[in-house]
């Protein structure tokens, strides 16, 4: 479980790294735009899965939490692209 | 007569468990929600406002947020440590809480030098509809990043001082912590790519 949680962090470490350098690297437009939304979708919900251990809650906590996430990663799509 | 014992453990190892108190949860639910209206506003006026946003955020430091998003989820990551602990009834829950707590004074020493760089330049809530997303939310959540910090420290001290009843007690507490130091931490990982990903 503690290498789970690192191995985790770290490649949170590193989706943030790879997401902030192609913000500021690539062409911006609907592609650069997806791409992130998806990295921050990605990193949102292993957070509340590993981190916040959401994944072995009532149901109900996982599903009003991921979609808040879902929902503003939804936003993000349409509003920016 | 084991035989019902034995049967009867995969399925208490299955038990859902919610992580912390059902206070903190309707807490964290309500946050969530305030969040969701100030985030999703902000990324429907910058849509909207797109020319205005675009400069507004050419004046942002997009090495300040990364470093805070940096600092953020290794403090999420040292509190995810330290209710581990709470688990395996080591309770070694105060130095990695601490420790959390002190990742959030990073964040805030990084967050009020943006501030100050801002103000000094002539910005504030009025300047823009960008600058007043910009200032509200990021304050916002900068209040809770504090609150994080002091619940984090609280918890620390009392486990450290064996103010808990017994272990179940105790990593209740860790984890409700915990749970709300996550909850600040996604948050920011919503509002990092709206200031300082996508120019």
């Amino acid at each position: 479980m503690e290498m789970k949680l690192t191995i985790g962090w770290l490649s949170l470490m590193g989706l943030t790294i790879l997401g902030w350098w192609l913000g500021h690297h690539m062409a911006t437009g609907t592609l650069l735009t997806l791409i992130v939304v998806v990295l921050t979708v990605i990193k949102g919900q292993w957070l509340i899965d590993q981190f916040m251990e959401l994944r072995h809650a009532p149901r109900v906590f996982r599903f009003l939490v991921s979609g808040w996430l879902l929902l503003l990663g939804g936003a993000m799509a349409v509003f920016l692209t | 007569m084991n035989a019902p014992q034995s049967m009867t453990m995969p399925a208490a190892m299955k038990q859902k468990h919610l992580p912390g108190d059902l206070a903190m949860w309707f807490f964290i639910m309500a946050e969530l929600g305030v969040f969701l209206l100030l985030l999703g506003g902000m990324a429907f006026a910058r849509g909207y406002y797109a020319e205005i946003f675009h400069e507004g955020i050419a004046t942002l430091h997009p090495e300040a947020g990364l470093a805070n998003t940096l600092v953020l989820l290794t403090g999420s990551y040292f509190v995810a440590r330290g209710v581990h602990t709470a688990k395996g009834g080591r309770n070694r829950v105060a130095p990695w809480f601490v420790a959390g707590a002190l990742t959030g004074l990073v964040y805030a020493v990084i967050k009020i030098a943006e501030y100050q760089i801002l103000i000094s330049a002539g910005y504030n809530l009025r300047s823009s509809t960008f600058y007043f997303f910009y200032f509200f939310t990021t304050f916002f959540h900068f209040a809770h990043v504090l609150l994080g910090m002091v619940i984090l420290l609280v918890v620390a001290q009392r486990s450290r001082k064996g103010f808990y009843a017994d272990a179940g007690v105790a990593r209740n507490a860790a984890e409700s912590a915990g749970s709300y130091w996550h909850m600040v931490d996604l948050v920011w990982l919503v509002l990092f790519p709206l200031l300082y990903v996508l120019p």
